[in-house]
């Protein structure tokens, strides 16, 4: 069959609403279009006239999920914008509660959404079946995540406790005792999880990819740094807007993001590896080198390998942080908002999350700019579609169907934040 | 745990309209003040369900549903006896939800003894903070029968 057209109306397993239609002529991919079909949720028109002190908790609703990336990148555009950044345990403070973002995030995009794509299972539900132990494992995982969050945002989802200038209130020490017993727990889990994902079976699949990261000097990003690629970006996080574009599909309701000299462009836990290699802690290099996975990985399908290894790195930079933290004598910095402009990115588990915000004289804002890193992902994932498809254009329906979404979901895109659901529609032409 | 406790658990969102319905129960009945009933509300991200219900023999879930146009429909699930469809909560945006929770849990023996699901048809899914009023009455109604069956 030369020509057909394949629809996926809601596409599983991924955050949010979205459809695949691909259409394929006389045996060729003709045409790729990853549909995100839930409705335009103008955060960035809520923020207008808002107090500055509102972005954290606003931005935060947009995801369930992630709310921490939507936080920082919020207040690390805010204080940007001020030239007030906080140091100090607050900074660290700050990494700790996005190291309980990655760990719960990438612990049930790893287990629960991807991982019964490459065992061949339907869902986790049946995955279960045979694999008791490990579900169970990757639930407590996650749950140490999520208690991080909790502990130092003031609830799992949408914490409160967030704020430009640093946090309403700190722990004490004490208040992390339990959380290091628990992440030395999770810290062996998390190596289990990295052998785990590199027993499994990968498709034959690298790519030419422009991969972008946040590249901090000594640290694995978070937070901070420079905003570089493996060709040859390198470019402070103000010089954002004049290096990527957003462009209007009239297919998509969320914006397709490319870099203004060339073209799409890879973000998540594989571009922040390859990038950032160096900057893994000890055990992490370890585990790495072990398992004998190369410094620079071009297979997609291998971001499960790299969600692992984030997971780990994230246990152990959490039980760092731990260990050094002593409660600061203030739980923010002092803000004297000015009317100035500020950009702010960090590294949401999907990717680099970009903000910027243009306050007035009286702490008002008024122009928000919010690119999450699934829309600056769909060109990417569109292109691997026209590249994956190819070789496969022969195989039953439902197996094509199954190896396209499996394509997709080694980005991990939420949908609910780039705009919700795959739907998938594959048409074939005579 | 007391055994007799009750975990009501109330799931959804209270900005998306009609989705706020099983928000709404669990506030309502919260006001009842029924010794016998702990009130949780959380917006239904599959692996926090679980760790909600740890430790209950007897949970109540409440959750907007969308199905066929019977606005305001009260549905009462057994989930220890019968399987959740995950498209009868088909309109979360969580990849691993209500259905996929309890369908896990029966799988690896983590599912309270009792556990009743209640499905509240929803009409409008969109950004408000209002129900609608088949969806307000249903609401009322539920809490009223939750209160009836497991309140004594």
């Amino acid at each position: 069959m030369k020509n057909r057209t394949i629809k996926v109306d809601y596409l599983a397993r991924v955050e949010g609403e979205g459809a695949l239609y691909i259409k394929i002529k006389n045996g060729e991919v003709d045409d790729v279009k990853l549909k995100i079909f839930e409705p335009p949720r103008f955060f960035e028109a809520f923020l207008r006239d808002r107090k500055y002190s509102e972005a954290p908790d606003i931005t935060a609703r947009i995801c369930g999920i992630c709310p921490i990336a939507y936080q920082m990148s919020a207040v690390n555009a805010i204080e940007n914008a001020f030239g007030q950044v906080p140091g100090g345990q607050i900074r660290e403070l700050r990494r700790l509660i996005y190291c309980g973002e990655w760990i719960e995030s990438h612990t049930l995009h790893l287990y629960m959404l991807h991982a019964p794509d490459f065992l061949g299972y339907p869902d986790v539900v049946h995955m279960a079946k045979d694999f008791p132990e490990v579900v169970e494992k990757a639930l407590k995982l996650k749950r140490i995540g999520n208690d991080i969050v909790k502990t130092i945002g003031g609830r799992e989802i949408h914490p409160i406790n967030v704020k430009v200038g640093g946090f309403y209130k700190v722990p004490q020490k004490k208040d992390l005792k339990q959380l290091r017993e628990d992440l030395l727990w999770a810290r062996d889990a998390a190596i289990d999880t990295v052998k785990f994902t590199s027993t499994l079976t990968f498709p034959d699949f690298e790519q030419d990819y422009e991969f972008v990261s946040l590249c901090h000097d000594i640290e694995y990003p978070f937070n901070e740094g420079r905003i570089k690629s493996n060709k040859g970006l390198d470019i402070s996080v103000e010089e954002y807007d004049f290096n990527f574009i957003e462009e209007h599909v009239e297919y998509s309701h969320a914006l397709h993001s490319r870099l203004r000299a060339r073209d799409n462009y890879f973000l998540g836990p594989i571009a922040r590896y390859n990038l950032n290699y160096d900057k893994l802690s000890p055990i992490v290099k370890q585990v790495a080198s072990d398992l004998k996975l190369p410094r620079e990985i071009n297979n997609p399908f291998k971001s499960i390998i790299v969600r692992g290894l984030e997971t780990l790195y994230a246990c152990d930079e959490a039980i760092r942080i731990i260990d050094q933290y002593e409660k600061p004598d203030e739980p923010s910095i002092q803000i004297n908002p000015i009317e100035a402009t500020g950009n702010g990115a960090s590294e949401a588990p999907r990717g680099m999350l970009y903000h910027r915000y243009r306050i007035n004289e009286e702490g008002l804002i008024m122009d928000a700019k919010i690119v999450p890193p699934t829309s600056q992902n769909q060109k990417t994932i569109e292109k691997d579609l026209k590249h994956f498809i190819p070789s496969r254009v022969n195989l039953p329906e439902k197996e094509l169907v199954l190896q396209c979404e499996q394509a997709v979901r080694n980005y991990d895109p939420c949908i609910s934040c780039a705009t919700h659901f795959l739907k998938l529609h594959v048409e074939k032409e005579n | 745990m007391d055994k007799n406790k009750f975990l009501i658990l109330g799931i959804g969102n209270r900005f998306r309209s009609d989705d706020g319905a099983g928000v709404a129960v669990a506030e309502k009945i919260k006001k009842f003040e029924i010794d016998k009933f702990d009130v949780k509300i959380i917006d239904g991200e599959g692996t926090d369900i679980m760790e909600s219900w740890k430790g209950y023999d007897n949970v109540i879930i409440i959750d907007a549903v969308q199905k066929n146009g019977s606005f305001g429909k009260i549905y009462e699930i057994n989930a220890c006896e019968e399987e959740l469809q995950s498209d009868f909560f088909n309109y979360s945006s969580h990849a691993f939800g209500l259905a996929e929770a309890i369908n896990v849990s029966r799988v690896i023996n983590k599912l309270p003894k009792l556990l009743i699901v209640y499905g509240i048809e929803g009409q409008h899914f969109n950004f408000d903070t209002k129900l609608s009023a088949k969806i307000e009455k249903a609401v009322n109604k539920t809490a009223a029968l939750i209160k009836e069956k497991y309140g004594k």
